[in-house]
């Protein structure tokens, strides 16, 4: 049988540690599975002997007789089999359980070895990048319906693509080999003042990882919450010299938020916090500390609406916890001001009122539920009207003019939408948060308010510290080294344009490319547009040409690098980020110059102006679309079809009726089944590392997803976004920023 | 004429902007052809530029909690409200570049005219 053949010509190479364990069943087993898959054996018959397989690991003491070695072994055949037959396990029943089977299996081997295989793996990956390319599993490019596949080369292409990999790898891989041997230590330590410090009265939610992006660590929630904080400096910093203090709740930028309030806010809430004496002896600090923590998570559980958004990862409820830990308040009396619909009920006009109850009159209902209820189903209708009018290519007049009212409505219908919640809150005298950055916002305001000269801007930028403290926490560690694994193209400035000067496309600089890019990347240039335009016109070559090749490639780059920055949160992105403006800032003045001597009227040119800046930000996203589907290491359509690929929609995608969700979920599965599969990443950070990659797909999935889609059903909602969105207070200080600028 | 915006102070109306920006630029008193051509173009580019700012400003975290509460990512218009929603830094930056664009197409508009 040639599947036999080939099975033992490949168990010979794997050398003789291997020949000799052979034998044992949890090899052998899985020879046999693979024969029947490749003799063509019916479903059923196969589905048996999967079934038997996993049944054996799951009985006692199976496992643990085998060495490790050969668990790894029996893991790296199961994996073997899930490539080399994937098309017959594809082909499987609906479901395919056969398939599922199979991975179930290799993750209960997974789990036996443990960290174990991961520091041997760390060993060998310490030998460099090359290595760990030979390391890792080959998997056929053909297109698959599963995501898992191409993540795999998406993995290998990382490491691919910065030549300087196996350098910066080096030390990378350092560090999570520490962290890897610190496992055994760190984690039998944590749970045990944890459960001490836990009340019989501890609610049970605790905020696991729900939904696609949330993310928990292996240490339990509310142990991490305590850890992970640090004591950072006193947040305490009365501002030089101010006004009375700002209306509290109106630059408070979300949703629940009702714009600007009247009446002094420091008069509002009751009693100033009274500092607690300390308790507790110095010794039983770190358990005070934890009770506190518990408060409070209890806090926020009471407070926040979606009780998801209480995470351990997450800067904001760190901050929070930071914040109450330092700061000695007293929380029954923190958590009274904070349910205190007082203040609510000081936002809202007796204009709010009247207007509310004279809508609720029209819409005739009695009850705010009843009204929201009413304002809900309206809002359907405006939806779909402005739905089908944004369908239009060109809108007449009249289209216009409807537009119009139905979107000032929809903004009327959010808005009382919004009043209508609070005014039922206020009459049910519960006071919820929708967002933990709310609550932060105003207990930090609660601790700073009896101090007279305390400006609003002043309070949000402290808030605004507290949240970067905490971050750079979190960023510290673990997670630093894997926002490292996750930034593909290293985001400092300097390794971009190294980067962008292997690109072959980006050839139009001459042989000389590293060397004219490492003149842009000196800081005097970034800063100053004429530098930038000198540096472009002192290129070998033509300026327009560069103008229209060079320059378009650098922006897609560098806006790529960007993001990556951002979303891996770790880097610089200023001088890059400058560097675009300028940049783009000469593009359009190339455009402008080139219009301006054209003989055609002034309408005319400025139509061809538009028509060209619009040409130029497609380009872009053509290249930045370019650019995310080599990191794919795939072709334009089959990178369609992997970033659409999750489950029914394969295949049945074009690229006109691709949506851009099928672009940020396929693109985010395929990035966290990477994550999911690599070895090289401990288990326990997985989850972090998860979330950054989906980070990622989202970011740039806003531009290329954004062209995709085309014009006349994004801007609609988007602009309607913003519209409700951004809030007054943002607008007035748009205003107030342009006064000042004209007077 | 470019000192003084028509625009609210209050929202963001897209059609309002788009009408001001045409008047400043002289298509108060274009063909219905060419304003129908300008208006699509300038539509183009604020999507462009909403789209751009948002990704090159929304922090991490915000990317989160923006996939929570819209975890289906059903619609993109509803995900990017989310998102800018939540994220201060993007509304700043889409205002910004909004404003940016406004005033450097107005000042081509002034250029092409001193000719």
């Amino acid at each position: 049988m040639a599947a036999q053949t080939n099975t033992k010509k490949q168990i010979g190479e794997e050398g003789v540690v291997i020949e000799e364990t052979s034998s044992h069943p949890i090899i052998q087993e899985l020879v046999k599975i693979e024969d029947l898959i490749s003799q063509g054996s019916d479903e059923e018959t196969i589905m048996k002997a999967v079934k038997g397989y996993s049944e054996n690991l799951t009985s006692p003491g199976f496992l643990n007789e085998a060495e490790k070695g050969v668990v790894a072994l029996a893991r790296k055949r199961i994996e073997e089999i899930l490539t080399k037959h994937e098309k017959v396990l594809l082909l499987e029943a609906k479901g395919r359980p056969i398939r599922g089977e199979l991975v179930k299996a290799k993750a209960k081997l997974t789990e036996h070895i443990g960290h174990k295989e991961e520091i041997i793996d760390l060993g060998e990956y310490q030998e460099g990048a090359k290595k760990l390319k030979e390391l890792d599993y080959k998997f056929d490019h053909a297109m698959t319906e599963d995501n898992v596949f191409a993540a795999d080369i998406f993995w290998q292409d990382i490491y691919k693509l910065d030549p300087k990999h196996a350098e910066d790898l080096k030390p990378l891989l350092d560090d999570l080999k520490k962290e890897v041997v610190q496992v055994p230590e760190v984690t039998p330590s944590t749970p045990a003042p944890e459960s001490v410090s836990l009340a019989p009265s501890a609610p049970e939610a605790q905020p696991g990882p729900k939904g696609t992006t949330t993310v928990s660590t292996t240490v339990s929630p509310s142990a991490s919450f305590a850890t992970t904080t640090s004591p950072s400096g006193m947040p305490v910093v009365a501002p030089p010299s101010a006004p009375p203090i700002a209306p509290v709740v109106a630059p408070v930028p979300t949703p629940t938020t009702p714009p600007a309030p009247s009446g002094a806010p420091s008069t509002q809430s009751g009693a100033p916090p009274r500092p607690r004496e300390p308790e507790t002896a110095e010794g039983e600090e770190a358990e005070t500390n934890l009770k506190l923590s518990k408060k409070a998570r209890e806090l926020l559980e009471t407070l926040l609406e979606k009780k998801e958004l209480i995470r351990d990862d997450d800067a904001v409820c760190l901050a929070i916890n930071a914040l109450i830990q330092q700061s000695d308040v007293d929380l029954d009396q923190l958590k009274q001001f904070l349910q205190n619909t007082e203040l609510l009920n000081k936002t809202i006009s007796p204009e709010v009122r009247n207007r509310v109850k004279a809508e609720m009159d029209l819409a005739k209902v009695t009850t705010y539920e009843n009204f929201k209820k009413a304002l809900n189903d309206e809002l359907k209708t405006v939806e779909y009207t402005l739905d089908s009018l944004s369908k239009q290519q060109r809108p007449s007049d009249a289209d216009k003019a409807e537009r119009k009212q139905n979107l000032t409505r929809r903004i009327e219908i959010e808005r009382l939408l919004e009043h209508a919640d609070n005014l039922n809150k206020l009459e049910k005298r519960t006071m919820t948060y929708e967002s933990p950055r709310e609550i932060l916002n105003l207990i930090n305001f609660y601790l700073h308010k009896d101090e007279p000269e305390l400006k609003m801007e002043d309070l949000m930028s402290q808030t605004e510290e507290l949240v970067e403290e905490q971050k750079e926490n979190l960023y510290k560690g673990p997670r630093a080294v894997l926002n490292k694994f996750c930034s593909f193209l290293r985001p400092t400035l300097k390794s971009t344009l190294k980067a962008l000067a292997e690109d072959k496309k980006f050839s139009k600089l001459g042989e000389n490319a590293g060397e004219e890019l490492a003149k842009l990347s000196q800081l005097k240039v970034v800063n100053d547009q004429f530098k930038v335009k000198e540096w472009i016109e002192g290129l070998p070559g033509d300026y327009k040409e560069h103008m229209e090749t060079t320059v378009p490639r650098l922006i897609a780059y560098l806006e790529l690098a960007i993001r990556d920055g951002k979303v891996s949160s770790l880097l610089q992105t200023g001088p890059a980020r400058k560097l675009v403006e300028n940049l783009r800032k000469l593009q359009r003045e190339h455009i402008r110059l080139s219009i301006k001597d054209q003989p055609i009227d002034n309408q005319q040119k400025m139509l061809l102006y538009v028509s060209e800046i619009n040409k130029a930000s497609r380009k872009n996203t053509d290249i930045t679309g370019e650019v995310l589907r080599k990191r794919l290491h795939l072709g334009r359509n089959e990178a369609l079809k992997i970033l659409g690929g999750t489950g029914a929609l394969a295949g049945a995608l074009t690229m006109a009726a691709i949506s851009p969700f099928a672009l940020f979920g396929g693109l985010s599965t395929a990035l966290y089944a990477t994550v999911r599969r690599s070895k090289k990443i401990p288990e326990k950070w997985k989850p972090l590392a998860r979330a950054a990659t989906g980070r990622l797909a989202v970011a740039n999935g806003l531009v290329v997803g954004g062209s995709l889609i085309g014009i006349t059903s994004l801007y609609l909602p988007l602009a309607a976004a913003i519209g409700v969105v951004a809030v007054p207070w943002l607008w007035k200080r748009r205003k107030a920023k342009k006064g000042a600028k004209k007077e | 004429m470019k000192n003084q915006t028509n625009l609210s102070v209050n929202y963001f109306d897209p059609d309002a902007y788009i009408d001001s920006l045409m008047e400043d630029i002289g298509f108060g008193d274009a063909t219905e052809a060419e304003k129908d051509q300008m208006y699509k173009g300038l539509s183009d580019q604020i999507t462009d530029l909403v789209l751009n700012s948002i990704s090159l400003y929304v922090e991490p975290e915000q990317i989160d909690e923006a996939l929570i509460r819209n975890a289906d990512l059903k619609e993109l218009g509803k995900f990017v409200e989310k998102l800018v929603e939540i994220s201060p830094e993007a509304q700043f930056a889409i205002i910004e570049a909004l404003d940016r664009f406004y005033q450097e197409t107005v000042d081509t508009y002034e250029e092409f005219s001193k000719m």
